[in-house]
């Protein structure tokens, strides 16, 4: 509203007022004038400058509106006060038209709009009851009844009591009624208002509620008894004054919402939670239902004080008032509805929170930020310090500034006084490098690879590079190769080593080689390869030293004590002794004397069995790094393999002397019998033949009996050389098979054979021809040393492998690895990759067990 | 006069038919020997004109107890024999001192006077 607009009102409402108690003053039947404009007047002003305050603060709200219009009507009350009957009969009609607009402001309060048919239907109710009733007495009652002095009632029509007593009698009922509705609205408005609406509502609804009950008093007692309605009718103005007052405290309400925001910043702590800030607004708002939700970005969403996702329901009767700050959402404040009436409390709590928030968003941003920078710098510090790095920063000088926890644990320095100030290269690169390292630093040279001094007194090798720093400062950072750089060298020895195994090399070469690379790969002053003599002595077999002196081939040492190698000994595995003045022993105290301190030895196994041992030595304690003796055990295997190769290429040539020994022998054995058996018989042949023909003239009987001699001597000798015939091979084996020339055998020889056949199948020619000479050389053996009474033969095909076994009950015994007999045997088997075993316990008989493999000729494919 | 003869051999079957050819033939077998011990003792103590010894002894090689028998001076007649063929290994006989060789098979009494005449 204008202030303009106001001003009219506002000297309209003055001349209307002058205007009423004017009429009051001057009237001829008003008994008690002071007291009327006394009360009267100032009421209808009241009413419409709380009226006008209100439209001036709510001007969307037509409570003010309404207030004014009931202040004006209740001007109209003084005009039954007028000499004129005109006026008199009209302001009798109108006179209690502010009932009317003061049920409708009470009806329409806080809102200032009637809500509901029923609430406009009692609004419309009031306005006729009060014109409708005065107007229907008027119609038949003079109104002088009473009033001395009253003017003529010129809407009289005619005098009718007994009507004008049932009018009244209708206006009390209608009254009651109305009021009766009236409160009912009010109680149910009452009880279904929030505490907040409670508050505005309380003041209004109980001077209203207390006027309109007066106003139905002052019509019942008008009705029944005039002395009665002049009391009550005192009453009714004292009452009416409380309703714009209700109003004024409404107002006085909106002004304390300052002190509300101070009282909200004063008792909310400084950093809130969710929940505090919500009590916080509960009290400063007064509204018990707030609900504070906030804005989480991350989820598009608000959440409550429990931080669940938060939603006002569509039915929920409260108010939404989103906090926003730079255009992002960052709360909402749900609350009473009818806090709406009370926009200046609303606005300026939400204003004191959206700036709270705003300093929290700020000091969450700055904490965020701190936070980000300690995070960022634990981080950086975690890295550097646990990075498999070596971080030095340097000044411009080269001296050390700091380092970093992994260059601490590796070196043993201390990243402190005794370190800093001190150049780099006189504390970390080992003495002969430093030079180096320093040309390096001071030219700001390229990544170099330099030995460092480790804690545990030996060296490390690492690859460094240097890093420009702001200040003229160096950053040094450095990788640990050493196990790379290690590891590469073990291979590298590892492949020269068995490089020089497979090209078959002198064993002298081969020893010194692998003592060499062990020795320098290892660290050791020396290194050894020794065989393990009878398990009480090893003989060094080769070996290599720096020194040059303490290897000496050919000798041999007693085995005792718990050194190295009698730790492979015992164990066949590899083994170390990290400080020779703890062990006992001959040999340790000979190793101690020669200076050696610690030692790492692994085993070299041949075949199965354990032939030797390598082993590397120090003359300082705790050389070797941990698990070296089993690095080392690469170079016994291949100790081994090229051990193993020497053993099979020498089997190999004994093999093959001895089959053209045995090839040797069988022909000499054949030339000796050909001479000893059939060749003797065949010259006695001959001479008998001449010494016949010579007596055949002279003495022919005689001669006859040489002849008789002779053919039996021939036949002996045919016999004899069928037998040679087949000593050289059975032709029944190569006609008939395997079987059925092992039948022949078992039917020839002097103990009784029982023979099992367990495959008929004929073998590649081969394998038939070495299972029958087993046979045959262990048949033999048996007629001619075993004593037995008799002798079981079993030929069996199992899988793939031939298998011949000869078994006796004879007195055993018998020499397993074989005269040159079993020794040709074994070797006929193995050329074919068969094995030959012998066993003769003494008085236990012999078995003699050949089991060959039985390799096929492809089947022939059949031509397309 | 009919040569004496001594048989130098390990096999009595061989000692048999050679005695029964050459006393056939006009010899006098004066004694046969198994081995070479017999036979060094024999031929000092029988004086044969003609040894027939075997090359294969038992315990002497023929041409080293041949050797020993013609050293000294001896005019003993040695005769190498065997079932086996030397006759392509001339050298050797004749540095025994041996008269010469025939083969056991071919022994006869011409053969043998032959040798020795």
């Amino acid at each position: 509203m204008s202030n303009r607009r106001a001003a009219a009102i506002t000297l309209l409402a003055l001349a209307v007022a002058v205007g009423a108690a004017t009429l009051v003053a001057l009237s001829d039947h008003d008994t008690s004038k002071v007291a009327t404009i006394a009360l009267a007047a100032p009421l209808g002003l009241v009413f419409i400058g709380a009226g006008l305050v209100a439209a001036r603060r709510r001007p969307d709200n037509r409570t003010g509106t309404l207030m004014i219009l009931t202040g004006f009507a209740w001007f109209s009350g003084a005009l039954p006060d007028a000499n004129n009957p005109l006026l008199f009969s009209l302001g009798s009609i109108l006179g209690a038209v502010f009932f009317g607009f003061l049920i409708h402001l009470i009806l329409a309060f806080p809102s200032g709009r009637l809500s509901g048919r029923g609430v406009r239907a009692l609004a419309v109710g009031g306005y006729v009851l009060v014109a409708a009733s005065n107007l229907a007495f008027m119609l038949v009652d003079d109104l002088v009844d009473g009033c001395d002095g009253c003017p003529r009632n010129v809407l009289l029509v005619s005098r009718q009591p007994g009507v004008a007593d049932a009018v009244r009698v209708l206006t009390v009922i209608g009254a009651a009624v109305l009021a009766a509705g009236v409160v009912t609205v009010l109680v149910r408005r009452w009880r279904a208002a929030t505490p907040a609406l409670r508050r505005a509502l309380t003041p209004v609804f109980a001077s209203g509620g207390v006027t309109l009950v007066l106003a139905a008093l002052l019509v019942a007692a008008q009705a029944a008894d005039v002395g009665a309605a002049e009391a009550v009718y005192w009453l009714l103005l004292v009452s009416l004054m409380t309703i714009p007052l209700a109003f004024l405290a409404g107002l006085l309400r909106a002004r304390l919402a300052t002190a509300a925001v101070g009282r909200l910043l004063a008792e909310t702590p400084e950093t809130p939670t969710q929940a505090e800030a919500q009590e916080g607004l509960r009290r400063a708002l007064g509204d018990p239902t707030v609900e504070l939700a906030f804005w989480l970005p991350e989820r598009r969403g608000y959440v409550d004080t429990q931080g669940r996702p938060f939603a006002v329901e569509e039915n929920d009767p409260r108010l939404s008032t989103p906090i926003a700050l730079d255009d992002e959402p960052v709360a909402l404040v749900v609350h009473d509805a009818a806090l709406a009436e009370e926009p200046d409390l609303l606005t300026g709590v939400l204003a004191a929170a959206r700036l709270a928030l705003q300093k929290d968003r700020l000091q969450a941003q700055l904490r965020a930020r701190v936070e980000d920078l300690q995070r960022e710098r634990d981080f950086v510090s975690t890295v550097v310090n646990t990075a498999p790095a070596y971080f030095c920063v340097l000044d411009s000088a080269g001296r050390i500034e700091r380092f970093n926890t992994t260059l601490e644990a590796m070196t043993g320095m201390l990243d402190d006084e005794s370190a800093r100030g001190r150049p780099f290269w006189e504390v970390f690169p080992v003495d002969e490098e430093a030079l180096a390292a320093r040309m390096v630093i001071e030219n700001r040279g390229e990544g170099i690879e330099h030995a460092w001094r480790a804690a545990d007194g030996g060296t490390r090798i690492v690859t460094w590079r240097l890093t420009e720093l702001p200040e003229n400062r160096l950053l040094v950072s450095g990788a640990d190769v050493t196990e790379r750089r290690r590891s590469l060298d073990e291979q590298a020895a590892l492949r020269r080593v068995a490089t020089l195994v497979a090209e078959d090399p002198e064993p002298a070469l081969l020893l010194e080689a692998v003592t060499r690379e062990v020795g320098l790969l290892f660290g050791g002053d020396t290194a050894t390869i020794f065989r393990y003599t009878d398990g009480r002595r090893v003989t060094v077999m080769g070996g290599w030293s720096d020194r040059g002196d303490f290897v000496d081939p050919g000798s041999e040492r007693v085995l005792d004590g718990d050194t190295a190698a009698a730790l492979v000994y015992q164990t066949h595995a590899p083994a170390r002794i990290d400080d020779y003045g703890a062990v006992e022993g001959e040999f340790a105290r000979y190793l101690h004397d020669q200076g050696i301190r610690c030692t790492i030895a692994a085993p070299v196994i041949v075949g199965g069995a354990l032939w030797g041992a390598v082993s590397a030595s120090s003359t300082q304690e705790d050389r070797f790094p941990s698990a070296a003796e089993h690095r080392l055990g690469a170079f016994a295997g291949l100790v081994a393999q090229a051990l193993a190769n020497a053993d099979a290429r020498d089997e190999l040539r004994r093999a093959a002397a001895r089959i053209v020994e045995a090839g040797d022998a069988a022909r000499k054995q054949l030339e000796r019998n050909l001479h000893d058996g059939a060749q003797q018989r065949l010259v006695a042949l001959s001479l008998a033949l001449r010494l016949a023909q010579s007596r055949l003239p002279d003495d022919p009987g005689r001669a006859g009996e040489i002849l008789r001699n002779a053919s039996e001597e021939l036949a002996l000798a045919l016999e004899e050389l069928r037998e040679l015939a087949r000593g050289l091979h059975p032709a029944i084996l190569s006609d008939r098979g395997l079987v059925p020339a092992l039948s022949a055998l078992a039917v020839r020889s002097p103990v009784p054979v029982k023979l099992h056949v367990l495959t008929e199948e004929r073998l590649p020619e081969s394998v038939e021809v070495a299972l029958f000479y087993v046979a045959s050389e262990a048949l033999t053996n048996v007629a001619k040393y075993a004593e037995a009474s008799s002798t079981h033969v079993r030929l069996a095909l199992v899988e793939d492998t031939a298998v011949i076994e000869i078994e006796d009950d004879g007195v055993g015994g018998a020499d397993v690895e074989g005269g040159s007999g079993i020794r040709g045997l074994r070797d006929r088997v193995e050329s074919l990759d068969g094995r030959l075993d012998v066993n003769s316990d003494p008085g236990g008989g012999t078995v003699v067990r050949a089991e060959v493999p039985v390799v096929r000729a492809p089947e022939p494919v059949a031509a397309a | 006069m009919p040569s004496t003869v001594l048989i130098v051999d390990d096999h009595a079957g061989f000692r048999a038919n050679a005695r029964a050819v050459l006393e056939s033939e006009g010899f006098d077998v004066v004694g046969e020997v198994a081995n070479g011990t017999d036979a060094v003792a024999e031929v000092a103590r029988l004086s044969p004109q003609i040894v027939l010894l075997d090359v294969q002894l038992p315990d002497a090689d023929g041409f080293e107890l041949a050797e020993r028998l013609t050293s000294n001076g001896s005019r003993v007649n040695v005769v190498l024999v065997s079932s086996r063929d030397y006759s392509d290994l001339p050298r050797l006989i004749e540095r025994s001192g041996a008269r010469g060789f025939v083969p056991k098979a071919e022994l006869s009494g011409p053969r043998l006077a032959a040798l020795v005449a």
